[in-house]
C-alpha cells in the first residue's frame, strides 16, 4: 500500500549499496584497466609526483592490471605483486583504447605545397 | 649573314649551350643522396636534449635567402633560353622573349595565409579560438632558443585529426577536427609545438629543393629543344642532343626518385626533429608530456583507419611501368632513351635500395621514438598536472560551440550530398550556414555541393558567391564558381573571376591551365600562349597540363593519348613535346 512507502529507508538502502560498491574491487576498475606494456620495460614510481624507484621487464608484469587511481598529472596507481606503485601512462596499453574520428575529406587537388602532421594517404 | 658566319655563330652558341648544361647539371644524379640516411636514428645523432642543439638567435625566414638565389637562377636560365631560334613550339623568337620575361619576374611567394587558402577547403573565422591558440603559441615560443618567429595559427575546416600543417612564413593550419578531438591543452600544445618546430628548424628549405628540382628539369627540356636546333645547324645534332638528353634523363630520374621515394624519407628525419623539439618546448612551457603521446596514439589510430583505403601511389607506379614498357617497343629512338633511362634508373634504384624502401614514418615508430627519448632525457622529470580547464571553457563558449556544430553539419552535408542523401544534406547545409557562418567558405562549399547534387546550378553558384563575401575565401571556391559560370555560358565572368583569383593567390600554377583553356576557347590565343610559357617555366607538372589546355583539352579531362599530361617523372617522357623532334633526329 502507498501508505507503507518509506522514502528515507529506500534512500538509506541505496546509499549503503553505493558505498559498498565504492569500496569493492569493481570500483577500482572504474578508473580503467591496463592490458599491456608498450615499452620494453616498465618504470615504477614511488608516488604520483615521486621519482622512479624501479623498472620491470615487460614480460615480468602479469596482465591485466586494475588502475586504482589516476593522478592529476595522469600517472596511474596500480598494485603489482602486492606493491603499490605508480606508472607513466605512455608506457602502458589501456583496455579502452584510443578513439578518433577517421575523417579526411579532400575536395580538390592540393594547390600549395604544405606538410601535415599526419597523412591522409 | 653569310653561311660561314652563321655556322660559326651556331657553333659558338652550341658551345655556350653545352657549357650552360654542364654548369646546370646536378651530376652525378645521386650525389645528394649521401646526405640522406633514413635508417639513422635521429636520437643517436645528438647527446642531451634536442632543444639544446639549436643555435640561439633570431629566426631567419628560410625562403628569404632562397628567394634571392632562385631569382638569380631564374635570370640566368632565362638568358640561356634566348639562344633558341628554332622550329620548336616554345623556342620561337616571340616565345623566347616571353620566356625571358617570365624568368626575370621575381618568383612570387605567397604568404602562409594565402597558401592555406590555396590548399585547404575552408578557413574558420573565430576570434575566440584565434586568441586562445595564440596564447598557447606565445607560451611555447617563450621557451625557444630561436626567437621572434612570426608564428600565427589559423583554424582550418578539415575533418582529419592529423591534418595540421606549417607554412614557410610561420603560419600554422590547425584543423577544426583536431580542436574538437584533443582531450587536453597538453595535447593541443604538442600539435602546435610540432608545427612550430618545422618553422623554427627551417624545414621548408626542402620544399625549395622540390621547386629547384622541377626548374632543373624544365631548364633541361628547354635546353634540349635548343640543342636540337643548334646541333642541326652545325651537323652534330645527334651528338649534342644526346648529351642534352642525358642531362634531361638524369634530371627526370632525380625527380622521379624524389617524388616516389626520397622525400618521404627525408621528411621522416624532419618529423623526428619536429617531434623532439616540439616535445622539449612543451615540457619547458610547463605542459604535461603525456599530451604528446596522446597525439601519437590518436595519429596511430587515424592512420590505421585510413590505411584501409586504396593507395593511390600503387596505381601511379603501375601506370609508370606501363608507359616505360610502351616506350620501349617503338623503335630506335626509344632504344636510345631506354639506355639512358636504364642507367639513371639503376643509379637511382641502387641508391633507393641503399637507403631502404620504407617511405613512411608511422605514428607507432614516432611514439616509440619519443618514448625512448623520455627514458633517456626525462627519466626523473615529474610531469605537472594536465591542463584542460581553459580548453574546456573555450569549447563551451557559445561562439565556439556554435562553430563546431556548424562545421560538423557542413561535413555531414558534404558527405550526404556525395552519398545521394539529398534531403538530409540540405537540412545539414542549412544549419551549417546559419548566423555567423553565412559567409564561411567550407559550409558554403558544402551547401554548393548539395545544390549540385540536386541539379540546381544557380543555387550552387549563389552559395559560392556568398562564400566570396567572407573574410578568407579559399581558392577552390573561386575555381568551382568559375567552372559553374563557364558551364552556364558566362564566359567573361568566368575568366574575370579566374584572373582575380590568379592575382589574389600570387599566380598559383594550378590556375594556369584553367586560364589558358578559357583564353583558348575564347579565341584569345596570344594570351593563352603567353601563359603556357609562364606556366611551363614556373611549374613543370602544371606545365604539361597547360600545354594540353592550349591544345584545347579542358583541365581535368582524361588524357586518352597514352601520355601523361598531368604526371611527372619518367612516365611522361613518351608524351613530351620534345619526343617528336628527337625521334626525327635519331632516325
Amino acid at each position: 500500500m502507498m501508505t507503507n512507502f518509506r522514502p528515507h529507508a529506500v534512500c538509506l538502502a541505496a546509499a549503503l549499496i553505493a558505498g559498498s560498491w565504492l569500496l569493492s574491487p569493481a570500483a577500482a576498475r572504474a578508473e580503467g584497466e591496463i592490458v599491456g606494456v608498450r615499452a620494453s620495460s616498465l618504470s615504477l614510481y614511488e608516488s604520483a609526483e615521486g621519482q622512479r624507484i624501479d623498472s620491470l621487464d615487460r614480460a615480468a608484469v602479469a596482465m591485466p592490471l586494475d588502475v586504482e587511481e589516476v593522478a592529476p598529472n595522469r600517472r596511474l596507481k596500480v598494485t603489482i605483486d602486492g606493491r603499490t606503485v605508480w606508472l607513466a601512462p605512455h608506457q602502458v596499453i589501456m583496455a579502452e583504447g584510443v578513439t578518433v574520428e577517421s575523417g579526411c575529406i579532400s575536395v580538390s587537388p592540393q594547390y600549395a605545397s604544405t606538410r601535415a602532421l599526419g597523412s591522409c594517404e | 649573314m653569310s653561311s660561314a658566319r652563321a655556322t660559326a655563330c651556331a657553333a659558338l652558341l652550341a658551345a655556350a649551350l653545352l657549357a650552360v648544361f654542364l654548369l646546370a647539371a646536378p651530376t652525378p644524379a645521386t650525389a645528394f643522396l649521401g646526405d640522406l640516411d633514413p635508417f639513422a636514428d635521429t636520437l643517436d645523432e645528438f647527446d642531451g636534449k634536442f632543444v639544446d642543439t639549436l643555435e640561439p638567435g633570431p629566426w631567419v625566414p628560410p625562403l628569404e635567402r632562397i628567394m634571392h638565389e632562385q631569382n638569380a637562377r631564374a635570370r640566368k636560365d632565362g638568358a640561356s633560353a634566348t639562344f633558341g631560334r628554332t622550329q620548336d613550339d616554345w623556342t620561337d623568337n616571340q616565345a623566347a622573349e616571353q620566356l625571358e620575361t617570365a624568368a626575370e619576374e621575381p618568383v612570387a611567394l605567397a604568404d602562409g595565409l594565402t597558401l592555406l587558402r590555396m590548399d585547404r577547403p575552408g578557413l574558420v573565422e573565430s576570434p575566440a579560438l584565434d586568441a586562445y591558440l595564440q596564447g598557447i603559441v606565445a607560451r611555447l615560443q617563450a621557451q625557444s632558443p630561436v626567437t621572434a618567429a612570426p608564428i600565427r595559427v589559423y583554424v582550418t575546416s578539415e575533418n582529419g585529426y592529423g591534418q595540421a600543417g606549417a607554412m614557410p612564413d610561420g603560419a600554422i593550419g590547425l584543423p577544426i577536427a583536431t580542436l574538437r578531438q584533443v582531450d587536453s591543452e597538453d595535447e593541443l600544445a604538442f600539435v602546435l609545438a610540432h608545427e612550430m618546430a618545422h618553422v623554427l628548424l627551417g624545414h621548408h628549405d626542402s620544399d625549395w629543393f622540390a621547386d629547384a628540382r622541377d626548374s632543373l628539369v624544365t631548364t633541361a627540356e628547354i635546353g634540349l629543344g635548343l640543342a636540337i636546333a643548334v646541333g642541326s645547324q652545325v651537323g652534330q645534332g645527334s651528338e649534342i642532343a644526346g648529351e642534352a638528353l642525358k642531362i634531361l634523363m638524369i634530371a627526370q630520374g632525380v625527380m622521379f626518385a624524389t617524388d616516389h621515394g626520397l622525400f618521404p624519407s627525408w621528411n621522416r628525419e624532419q618529423e623526428d626533429e619536429a617531434d623532439l623539439l616540439g616535445f622539449d618546448l612543451m615540457i619547458r612551457a610547463g605542459y604535461n608530456f603525456q599530451g604528446a603521446f596522446d597525439v601519437m596514439a590518436k595519429l596511430e589510430r587515424w592512420e590505421a583507419e585510413l590505411a584501409a583505403r586504396p593507395d593511390p601511389r600503387q596505381a601511379k607506379l603501375e601506370e609508370l611501368d606501363r608507359q616505360i614498357a610502351q616506350s620501349g617497343s617503338s623503335g630506335q629512338f626509344s632504344e636510345a632513351i631506354q639506355g639512358v633511362v636504364a642507367r639513371v634508373s639503376i643509379d637511382i634504384g641502387e641508391a633507393l635500395e641503399d637507403i631502404g624502401g620504407e617511405d613512411h614514418r608511422s605514428a607507432t615508430d614516432r611514439f616509440d621514438s619519443l618514448s625512448s627519448y623520455v627514458d633517456r632525457e626525462y627519466g626523473d622529470h615529474v610531469p605537472p598536472a594536465s591542463r584542460s580547464h581553459e580548453l574546456t571553457e573555450v569549447r563551451k563558449s557559445t561562439e565556439v560551440a556554435t562553430l563546431f556544430e556548424a562545421y560538423r553539419d557542413a561535413d555531414r552535408a558534404y558527405a550526404d550530398a556525395e552519398a545521394g542523401k539529398l534531403a538530409s544534406a540540405e537540412a545539414a547545409a542549412r544549419r551549417a550556414t546559419g548566423g555567423a557562418m553565412s559567409h564561411h567558405a567550407w559550409p558554403r562549399y558544402a551547401f554548393h555541393k548539395t545544390r549540385l547534387a540536386q541539379g540546381n546550378l544557380d543555387k550552387a553558384a549563389q552559395n559560392l558567391e556568398l562564400a566570396l563575401r567572407g573574410e578568407r575565401p579559399t581558392l577552390v571556391v573561386y575555381k568551382e564558381l568559375a567552372d559553374l559560370y563557364w558551364r552556364d555560358g558566362r564566359q567573361a565572368e568566368s575568366l574575370a573571376l579566374l584572373l582575380r583569383a590568379h592575382e589574389q593567390f600570387s599566380r598559383p600554377p594550378a590556375l594556369y591551365a584553367d586560364l589558358i583553356y578559357r583564353y583558348q576557347q575564347s579565341g584569345r590565343t596570344q594570351e593563352a600562349n603567353a601563359l603556357v610559357l609562364e606556366c611551363r617555366y614556373r611549374d613543370r607538372k602544371a606545365g604539361k597540363v597547360c600545354q594540353s589546355a592550349a591544345e584545347g583539352r579542358a583541365p581535368g579531362e582524361p588524357d586518352t593519348s597514352g601520355g601523361g599530361a598531368g604526371g611527372g617523372g619518367l612516365g611522361t617522357i613518351g608524351a613530351d613535346p620534345i619526343t617528336g623532334a628527337l625521334e626525327g633526329l635519331f632516325k
